[in-house]
This record gives structure tokens, sequence and C-alpha cells, in this order.
């Protein structure tokens, strides 16, 4: 069973409104993100919202049309360009925040894409690391625990992304309990 | 799988979705994080506005978002305390609410004890508030005041105010500031206690005695009053003496917080006298359009005092 397989029959297994941890490797952090994406997106049909800590936008579109992600039934929370003073290209799918540190407007955009975007759809948080790089350990669980409230009570779906034996312990474990699955990719 | 594919509708427009997310975090689009449409909204307006006019009891700010942290809304004739540091969004709150008001033939009266009336007039066309058209129509008033013009007050009466002590009982007979007359305000703002203090530094007890009265006059006056006071970004104290506060029907503290490399703007109704309210620190924004309020949404970390 290949990678994507196995993420695609956990994800089955579960009833809508699921909320998944996906733990990888650092060299396979990216292609688990794509295939993941492909999968929700071509498979299943869901909208994305995709809240990208890692890359600006730019790069994610290239990489999605690459893998041949249909961008239309995406959208991108951009934490990245801002605050790094690059081009902020007008683009119809992707929302630039402030900065990964922006948490209450990082929440905001959310909350506000999953009420306005019909239909099924998942909440991406990639990565959870690149994350906590940016924030303190307590308040980013904080912020991590009232989003997936948020995310439950509307059953929305979601994906975290992380680092496997690279997240803080206690951090994991709070994170973890909220979940309804840990992937180990 | 099939299933799913088949039910889902995906004929949307993303850019439109877009739009709307980007005005509703701008407060544009709706009444703060209120969900729904525009009639949906003007439905909730109305609702909260006649809730409050059948009352007759309360009054909203008309900040968007932030009279849905009241049950009802503010109750009419209260003194409330508009705390927070430099830049929180204190005096923006104010105009806010006058606008408010102004724009609903009610009668408004800023008393600045800081900024030029020009200064005050230029900060509300920053948000696109019409402060000619609001000054013409004759409800609204902007004046600005000297800390002489305390003194002068004290001179009229024959006793020097600035060292006035409690057991003066003589000047309880004169009044701390002078309005015009034949206005009587609905709505009052000064702004600021702590500019006020500061005319008193080096005087004892004075301010103390000063400010009981300033708030006396405005509660017989039965208008409803906002008092800006200056405190630390975190406070624990939410004016200069701490008297203050509990002279106050209702204390509103604004806070505009470091945290890494951000700041985050947030809002709390301290205490209000006469009507249940939210108890927790909510998220806020300044836009374009002026201040916007999200009564669901929680802040993250840094609002701890100690």
């Amino acid at each position: 069973m290949n990678d994507i397989e196995k993420i695609s029959k956990e994800l089955n297994n579960l009833p809508e409104g699921w909320i998944v941890m996906l733990e990888t490797s650092p060299e396979k952090m990216l292609e688990v993100s794509l295939s993941t994406i492909k999968f929700l997106s071509d498979e299943k049909n869901y909208i994305g919202i995709i809240v990208s800590a890692s890359r600006p936008q730019k790069n994610l579109i290239q990489l999605y049309k690459q893998k041949n992600i249909d961008t239309k039934k995406i959208l991108i929370l951009d934490c990245i360009s801002k605050s790094q003073s690059l081009n902020l290209e007008e683009a119809s799918n992707v929302l630039y925040l402030e900065s990964v540190s922006s948490l209450t407007n990082i929440s905001l955009a959310i909350t506000a894409s999953i009420q306005r975007i019909p239909g099924d759809k998942f909440v991406f948080i990639d990565s959870l690391n690149s994350m906590l790089i940016h924030n303190k350990p307590e308040i980013f669980v904080q912020f991590i625990h009232g989003i997936l409230t948020k995310m439950r009570i509307v059953g929305v779906n979601g994906l975290l992304i992380s680092l496997e034996n690279e997240t803080d312990k206690e951090v994991h474990a709070e994170i973890a309990q909220l979940c309804d699955r840990i992937v180990i990719i | 799988m099939n299933e799913k594919k088949s039910r889902q509708d995906n004929s949307f427009d993303m850019s439109k979705i877009k739009a709307e997310i980007e005005n509703k975090l701008k407060g544009t689009s709706d009444y703060g994080y209120s969900t729904g449409t525009l009639e949906q909204k003007t439905q909730y307006t109305l609702e909260a506005v006649n809730k409050a006019k059948k009352a007759k009891k309360y009054v909203l700010t008309g900040v968007s978002g932030f009279d849905e942290l009241f049950e009802n809304g503010i109750p009419k004739g209260s003194n409330v305390l508009v705390a927070g540091g430099a830049g929180s969004g204190k005096t923006i709150f104010c105009l806010q609410t006058l606008q408010y008001h102004v724009s609903r033939g009610e009668k408004c009266f800023y008393m600045s004890f800081e900024e030029s009336e020009k200064r005050l007039m230029e900060h509300m066309e920053d948000f696109g508030w019409n402060s000619e058209k609001l000054l013409a129509s004759g409800n609204l008033k902007i004046k600005r005041f000297l800390p002489s013009d305390i003194h002068y007050l004290s001179e009229k009466g024959n006793e020097d105010a600035m060292f006035a002590k409690e057991e003066d009982s003589q000047l309880l007979q004169l009044e701390p500031v002078t309005l015009e007359e034949g206005f009587e305000p609905d709505f009052v703002v000064v702004d600021s206690l702590t500019a006020i203090a500061s005319a008193f530094m080096g005087k004892g007890g004075s301010y103390r005695f000063y400010a009981e009265r300033l708030f006396r006059f405005f509660e017989k006056m039965g208008s409803t009053n906002y008092f800006i006071t200056e405190t630390k970004q975190i406070p624990e104290t939410f004016s200069q003496t701490g008297v203050e506060e509990f002279l106050a029907d209702g204390v509103i503290v604004l806070y505009n917080i470091k945290r890494e490399n951000v700041r985050e703007r947030a809002i709390e109704v301290l205490k209000m006298r006469g009507t249940k309210h939210q108890e927790r620190i909510v998220a806020m924004k300044i836009s374009d359009n002026g201040m916007v309020v999200y009564p669901k949404q929680e802040v993250f970390g840094g609002m701890e005092t100690k």
C-alpha cells in the first residue's frame, strides 16, 4: 500500500467532519501534502482551504499545477508573502495574511472562509512545525484548539501536517487528543 | 466517492468568495462577526436598535460587532470609561460612536483636552465619516478645551479648583466645565481624563475631587458619557487614580498588544452596570471604515497583566 492509499483508506473510514494529523519525515512532507490535497480535491471533490505557513502562494500554485491539482477548488491563506515583503500578486484564490504570528487574523480568516465557501471542504494546516517556529507553544495550542473546536461545531474536515518526532511532546499530545486519527506516513 | 462527487456543487466563483471574505475581515460586509447576508445584517441591526429603543433604557454604539457584546446595549445615561494604551483606538471608538448617533439625529459633544478640532475632523475623514456634514447638521459639536479652562472656572468661582480639597463644599456649586447654552447633548466624550489629570499635577487630591464632580455633573445632565483614559498597553488599573473606574458605570478596555513580531488588537467590556455583557476579551480591528469588533473571536495570548 503506497502513502496515498494509506491516507485515503484512513480518511474514507472516518465520518464527515474528521480531523486528522499527518506525521511524516522532512523528505516526504511536500509529496505527502500535495498527494493528500490532490486526493481530497480530485477524488473527494472537496474545496480546500490551505493555511500555508511553509511556502508562499506563488510556489504553492506552481506545485499544485505540476501535480495537476485544480487550483479553482483551492483557497490559499498565505501567511508568508506579506511578512517577507514579497510581491503580493492579485490572485482570485489567495488571501494574504500579515504573518505566521498573526494567530487572531489567521483564525478570523479560516472562520470566514469556512462560512463563505459552500459545500464540502477541508482545512489544511501546513505545517504545525512551521507555525511553531513563530509562535509560543502554549499560545499555538490555544489557537489550534480554538480552530479545531470551530471546525468540529460546523463539521468541517481538517488536516494538520507535522514532522514525525520533531514536534514538542507536550504540544503534540495536546493537539493529538483533538484529532480523530494520527496517520504516520 | 462518486456519490460525493455528484452532490458537490463546485459551480461557485472563488474570486467572489475571496472578496466576501476580505470584506468580512475588513468589517465592510456585515455587522462585525455576524454571519449571513446583508438582509440578515440589516435584520440584526434593526432588531438591536428596536430592542434598545423599545426599552428606552439602552443605547448602542454603532461600532460594528461591539453591540453584540451586550444583551441590550449600554444603559442610557451611563458614565463609561474608555481605557487603553497609546494607539489602541480609544479616540476612534468614541468618534465612531458619535458619528453613529449624530447621523441618527442625536446631539453629541466631543470635548477634547488633547487634539485640535481640525485633527479630530481629519480622523473622521480618514474613515469616510463626513465631519463637515455632521457638524453642519448642528447635532455634533467638537470643542477643544485647555487646562486653563479649568483654571478659568475656578477663578469665576473665586476659588481655585486646582487646589480644592474635598472639604471645600462651596466648590460643589461650581460646574466643572462650561457647555454651550441651549445645546443639551445626548452623548458626550471627554478626551481625556488623563489630560485633565495632568493639569492637576502636584496638587494633591484635587484631581480626584474634580473627577468626582465631573462625573456627577454629567450624571445630572442625563447624557451618556464616554471618558477616555490613557493606560499602559496591558493595564492593571484603568484610570489615573483608580477612583474613576469605581465612579464610572462602565469600563471598556482596548488593547494593542505586541506578540512575537506582530500587534494584535482586542477589546473587552470590563464592567457595565445595569446590563449583561460578555466577559471576555475579543478581537478587534481598525479598518478603513473604522473599528470592527469580532465578538466570537478570542485573541491568542499576551493579555495577562502579570
